[in-house]
């Protein structure tokens, strides 16, 4: 380029960059007529511009000078230096090779001389047997500890090549989602050391070192434990001045380490921390402009962490556009005027900021405005009681962030968690609301508090304790319950559904009441009908009618499929549960189908809202639905494609998916180990979600490695979940917590160890209390407990004679008794009765319990045959033999009145109780009358088969 | 170097400001032995969490070797002309040692807790800065001046202005032309990754 050319360049370029784009274009266009090339060059530097007036030279390149002239030791114990890497207040930090006990390249942290090197060292030394405990893939190992020879102390520590998070983040471009994911990650290691009881204290990007393994980003925190080392005389005081001067850094530094009050310093600190790292890596600055913040005096800085409140991410990314707006215009009205030197730096780089996260300002600020917003200030609260109590608890409130889910964090209130919750439709918020508090509020705290206070102490204390400790929640809770009641009629009333007199309605009599009226209720409202409908079905199912339960769920799906407003993960749910009460009921292909169904709604919604996961779930579905088994290497294969697409962070449609695919493999082609490893894909994923609504795809899950030789995992994964549930402080899944106990002693139950029993019969008696300890018929959740206790699964699949024996427990027959005495459901006490009587050989006392529920169910429902021949069979079982041989020929007959025939039961049992009374013709006779009923298939069931056996057996003196 | 005392760079900028051109040459390789000391010398006493300054090395160097006589507006335009090439020199030279022994990864661990914000540019981007400065440099060298002014010596844009007997207001429409075309340089020539 000659100098006259040059010169031309910038005598245009001065004159154009102060237009308007428009007003440049046309003015170029003018001047370089004719000279294409001039033309290009300028517009070339005019396109740079922007960018060039960023960061771009803003920093001084001296500091490198400095410090390398500061020539490094050449060796230090065991440890060769190779190479510096960087450099800092505290002193440098160089590569180095360890020679020994291992070969291994570390880095070395030398401070400067002049701190404290003995003390470090000694403080270093007591934090090493906590430090030892942490072992996490994205945390840097401390290994060692010293002085050097002119007497400087050193750490040795893992070496981790990478880039500070912020400057990774930037550089690699991730957007808002990326950045989100990887902070996580962070969350999840800094959560690991707090449990380990490590607080990092100085948690800030040039700590967190992020490095590419495999085309995957991956953090490592470094100088774990170190600060506390360096700092800790003045850390639980001040960490912020060394005679009189600035120490660490200000920007990231919590209010109680910037204080003067003695505040001692926690895992809050931390949190803040990593607050001040979230806002930068969403805004790309810190929440407190630093050129400013550095130029203060000591107090003023102090003052502001202390003090001043943060501007909003949102709020500050949109002030940088106003500002940048306005000089654009300022500066094409007016002459042309030189950007002063402060704002060239930060009124122009909210397009490059927006750029670093592959976006446009506007929607970078749209994705920053609510939850990100509340997030961020959350964990940066002044007063640490208001932070979010632990990393975990962040690191959640943002996986939540990612599906759309509230988030805990949110303005003053509940104002807001209410509005996601309803938002669907304002009709029948009121009706489905409190139909759901109804339905929940009474399991609140019940089964959660006994299991956690029996649990704690199973071993240590005598069951009749515990039992008194169930008992004290059970009372308090019996309050709650008549807040319950009150609530579901106070729900009717105001729906005008209740009829006359309508307390004494049953739940299911109240659903039946409810469905007839809701057509007129939500006439014309499709979405506000759909939502009751499932509600009320999802009600139906707890009490175990499940024609009704489908019917409901299967309306509420179809009216709101099509409806652009739905609720997709509603779609997924309901369809799940259809599937599951098929499954449960043994109607294999209907589930699978119903399955299918909310594997497509899922498909199609990670479609429309993760691509890339959509694509590689729909690869799997079309690899794997076919008439052949595939292999469990296919299996794995389609799990780490999806898995690629998405990292550990999956939407929960993925689990729906995954169960999907579980049931149709299972329905097909049985167990496999590509189906374990899909259920564990599951697993992980619902893992992320503890607190949500995925009760109906876990269940499922749970159900799947309820098979033979399976019953340890089975244990394992619903250790897991209570666990997992017990640290959730959210009360929104009170419902899953007794599902939960109760599937872990049913799983114990199944084991069968003698050292379980203990423990599995109060987990069962207490989740039978918290769903039973109420007044009255109302109890959905206690009919499912109460099958448990009785012996019964909670599908009618009898338990095994082992079993049944391993749950003689005094608690379980008082508990039974009890639940008896209160009971109101014929059929369900009918049941309770059978699974007892079912088997010869128990005492005789419980037998006089299943009698006297038979009773109950007769009293109940008088002159049902199949009651009064659970009524005979006790009335033997217990010793009657008289009155067994009256009320069961009152049962055949009232059954052959029926026009079911004579049941083979029925005879065989009066044979039985014939012979007892010495009386062999006649009991020879009525089993002969048996044996001949037998003959026709349609009359005899596996019970028959049963009790005709053992008659056979009795009398022929076996 | 044989310490050259306290008045010979003021000889020299004497002579340079009479128009002998031939005294630039003695005068860079002394100014440039000194801030590499007070470098050094600096750096080793910084309290932990300060940072050293560029321009505070610069003028503690004009200090030292001019002391109290003023050398008049030619001769201190002549000092911290030569300071800022010296200061130039000594960190592209730092740059190149560091790019010969790394690998590439030299930025981690990196640890930026002083108090300065900005974290300086990798080595390469330096090198290739100063290639594109060499460049501008023969375009105009007044420009290059700036630069090296502003950015090596950490000179404010008043200072810059007064050294080179300009207005602060044409160093600033100056600088934006400077960064925009330094910055498309490099763009259209990005440092090849090792």
């Amino acid at each position: 380029m000659s100098d006259d050319q040059f010169q031309r360049v910038e005598e245009l370029f001065q004159a154009a960059v102060d237009l308007t784009p428009a007003d440049r274009k046309a003015f170029l266009a003018e001047r370089c007529e004719g000279d294409p090339a001039l033309r290009a060059d300028v517009e070339k530097l005019l396109a740079n511009y922007e960018r060039a007036m960023g960061d771009f030279m803003q920093a001084s390149p001296v500091e490198s000078l400095a410090a390398a002239e500061d020539e490094p030791p050449a060796r230090i114990d065991a440890y060769e230096l190779l190479r510096k890497l960087g450099e800092g207040g505290f002193g440098e930090v160089y590569l180095a090779e360890q020679s020994e006990p291992v070969r291994r390249q570390v880095a070395m942290k030398i401070l400067k001389l002049g701190m404290d090197s003995r003390q470090i060292v000694a403080r270093f030394e007591a934090e090493r047997q906590a430090m030892a405990l942490m072992e996490h893939p994205h945390i840097a190992k401390v290994f060692d500890a010293g002085t050097c020879e002119r007497g400087r102390p050193y750490f040795a520590m893992e070496y981790v090549p990478g880039l500070p998070v912020t400057k990774f983040c930037d550089d690699q471009e991730l957007d808002t989602q990326q950045r989100l994911r990887l902070f996580i990650q962070v969350c999840e290691a800094v959560q690991h050391a707090h449990q380990k009881g490590i607080i990092h204290r100085d948690i800030k990007p040039s700590n967190i070192m992020v490095g590419l393994i495999d085309g995957q980003a991956v953090p490592k925190i470094i100088d774990f434990g170190i600060a506390k080392a360096l700092l800790q005389p003045l850390t639980d005081k001040t960490m912020f001045t060394v005679s009189g001067q600035l120490v660490g850094t200000p920007e990231y530094m919590s209010p109680e380490q910037a204080g003067t009050s003695g505040q001692n310093v926690d895992t809050r600190t931390d949190i803040y921390s990593l607050g001040v790292i979230l806002y930068e890596l969403l805004t790309g600055m810190l929440p407190f402009a630093a050129p400013a913040f550095r130029s203060k005096g000591i107090e003023e800085i102090q003052r502001i962490i202390r003090e001043d409140e943060p501007v909003k991410p949102s709020a500050r990314l949109s002030s940088l556009r106003s500002e940048s707006g306005a000089r654009a215009r300022r500066t094409s009205r007016d002459a042309p005027e030189p950007p002063a030197g402060e704002q060239e730096s930060d009124t122009s780089s909210i397009e490059v900021i927006a750029k670093h996260h592959r976006t446009d300002p506007r929607t970078l600020c749209r994705t920053l405005k609510g939850d990100l917003d509340w997030i961020t200030m959350k964990a940066m609260e002044k007063e640490r009681t208001r932070r979010y109590a632990s990393a975990s608890e962040l690191a959640a409130d943002i996986r939540r962030h990612l599906v759309h889910e509230p988030v805990l964090a949110g303005p003053p209130g509940a104002s807001y968690r209410m509005a996601k919750f309803v938002r669907r439709n304002k009709a029948a918020v009121a009706f489905t609301s409190v139909i759901m508090l109804a339905l929940v509020v009474g399991m609140i705290g019940t089964s959660w508090q006994a299991i956690r206070a029996t649990r704690a102490e199973a071993d240590a204390r005598a069951l009749a304790e515990s039992e008194a400790e169930i008992r004290g929640v059970a009372q308090r809770d019996a309050t709650r319950a008549r807040a319950n009641i009150w609530c579901l009629h106070w729900a009717f009333a105001a729906g005008s559904i209740v009829a006359e007199g309508g307390e004494d309605l049953t739940l299911s009599q109240t659903l039946d009441l409810a469905v007839e009226r809701i057509d007129e209720t939500f006439f014309g409202d499709p979405l506000g009908e759909a939502s009751i409908r499932s509600t009320i079905g999802d009600a139906y199912r707890v009490i175990e009618e499940d024609d009704s339960a489908i019917a409901q769920l299967a309306l509420a799906y179809e009216l709101q499929k099509d409806l652009p407003g739905a609720d997709p993960y509603e779609l997924m749910r309901i369809l799940a549960n259809v599937g599951c009460i098929e499954r449960d009921r043994g109607h294999g292909e209907e589930a699978v189908r119903w399955w299918t169904e909310s594997l497509d709604v899922a498909v199609r919604f990670l479609q429309s809202e993760y691509p890339r996961i959509g694509q590689a779930v729909d690869d799997m579905r079309r690899s794997l639905f076919r008439d052949d088994p595939p292999s469990d290497q296919e299996v794995l294969a389609h799990v780490n494609a999806v898995r690629a697409t998405s990292g550990d962070i999956m939407p929960l449609a993925v689990g729906y998916a995954y169960a999907s695919i579980v049931v149709y493999l299972d329905e097909r082609f049985g167990t496999s180990e590509g189906l374990r490893i899909l259920i564990d894909e599951t697993l992980k994923i619902w893992r992320q979600f503890p607190d949500k609504h995925s009760d109906t795809l876990l269940r499922e899950v749970i159900r799947f490695p309820a098979r033979p030789g399976d019953e340890e995992r089975r244990v394992e994964i619903a250790r897991e979940l209570v666990e997992l549930l017990l640290r959730t402080t959210i009360p929104t899944n009170q419902l899953g917590h007794s599902v939960a106990a109760g599937l872990l002693g049913e799983a114990l139950v199944q084991r069968g160890r003698p050292e379980d029993r203990e423990e599995a019969i109060q987990l069962l008696v207490a989740s039978y209390r918290g769903v039973w300890g109420r007044p009255g018929p109302q109890s959905p959740f206690g009919a499912r407990a109460l099958g448990r206790l009785s012996g019964r699964s909670s599908r009618g699949m009898l338990m095994s004679h082992a079993e049944q024996r391993y749950l003689q427990h005094p608690a379980i027959w008082e508990t039974l008794r009890e639940g008896i005495e209160q009971e109101d459901d014929p059929a369900l006490l009918d049941s309770v009765a059978r699974a007892m009587i079912q088997y010869p050989g128990l005492e005789a006392e419980h037998y006089d319990i299943a009698l006297e529920a038979a009773q109950r169910a007769d009293d109940l429902a008088p002159n049902d045959s199949g009651i009064i021949r659970t009524l005979g069979t006790a009335q033997y079982r217990a010793g009657n033999y008289d009155e067994a041989v009256l009320t069961l020929t009152r049962a055949d007959s009232l059954a052959v009145e029926a026009g079911r025939g004579s049941i083979p039961a029925n005879w065989a049992i009066i044979a039985m109780a014939h012979h007892q009374l010495g009386d062999a013709e006649q009991a020879q006779t009525a089993l002969q009358r048996a044996r001949t009923l037998m003959t026709d298939p349609t009359a005899s069931d596996e019970e028959c088969h049963a009790f005709f056996r053992e008659a056979e057996a009795l009398l022929d003196g076996r | 170097m044989e310490d050259p005392g306290p008045g010979a760079v003021t000889r020299l900028l004497e002579q340079l400001t009479a128009g002998d051109d031939r005294a630039a040459a003695s005068l860079l390789p002394l100014v440039y032995a000194e801030l590499r000391r007070l470098a050094r010398s600096r750096m080793a006493k910084l309290p932990p969490g300060q940072t050293l300054q560029p321009t505070a090395l610069v003028h503690e160097a004009y200090v030292r070797l001019v002391g109290k006589q003023d050398p008049g507006w030619d001769g201190r335009a002549h000092f911290f002309g030569a300071a800022a090439r010296a200061m130039r020199d000594i960190i592209v030279e730092q740059a190149r040692r560091k790019a010969r022994r790394k690998h590439g990864d030299d930025d981690q661990h990196a640890d930026p807790d002083e108090i300065a914000v900005s974290i300086e540019p990798p080595n390469e981007d330096l090198l290739a800065l100063n290639e594109a400065l060499e460049c501008l440099e023969r375009d105009d060298p007044r420009k290059a001046q700036i630069v090296m002014l502003r950015y090596f010596a950490g000179l404010s844009r008043e200072e810059t202005a007064e050294v080179l007997g300009l207005t602060v207001r044409t160093i600033d429409r100056e600088w934006r032309f400077i960064k925009t075309w330094l910055y498309t340089q490099l763009a259209d020539h990005p440092p090849t990754p090792p």
